[in-house]
């Protein structure tokens, strides 16, 4: 499956932010310090981050 | 269709020869899917529409999910050093399983 393709499936089931985040990963030619806190940023959001009202 | 999705890190490994740039192309895919499932998932549980249930089994399965990533941070960290590409294999594939074990999770009772 080409990149084209997953960004394809990614906006199909996602939507365009989402597809638009997976082209802006995929066109960054070497990943930053800045770029990796972002990435591991977004997976320390908790549970209730998310959930709460 | 939501399987293809799954398998991204896989192809994302055997694809390109640059390791680290493709351990950031996973772990930045994934935490970007994850972060959109879970936002899903809290729209749904402040809808009023899930169960104490449901969101404990949601819960436990993200916070596997954030361990994995973080096992992830400390292997790409370490790489630098190391240049020990199994290993780092090793938890991409267990962070796949996380993030594949929480999306079929949230969708087991989503609607």
């Amino acid at each position: 499956m080409s990149i084209v393709e997953i960004i394809a499936l990614a906006l199909v089931k996602y939507g365009p932010q989402v597809a638009r985040a997976i082209y802006d990963i995929f066109n960054k030619p070497s990943p930053t310090q800045e770029d990796w806190d972002k990435v591991f940023a977004m997976a320390e959001k908790s549970y209730e981050d998310y959930v709460k009202k | 269709m939501r399987t293809s999705l799954f398998l991204l890190p896989v192809l994302f490994l055997a694809a390109c020869a640059n390791l680290e740039v493709n351990a950031y192309r996973t772990l930045a895919t994934t935490a970007t899917v994850v972060d959109a499932t879970m936002q899903g998932w809290g729209d749904y549980v402040k809808a009023g529409k899930s169960n104490a249930d449901e969101e404990a089994l949601v819960k436990k399965a993200y916070v596997a999910y954030q361990v994995s990533m973080r096992t992830a941070r400390v292997t790409v960290e370490s790489y630098h050093l190391t240049k020990d590409a199994t290993a780092l294999s090793r938890v991409l594939d267990a962070l796949d399983a996380a993030k594949n074990a929480l999306i079929e999770q949230i969708y087991s009772f989503k609607l």
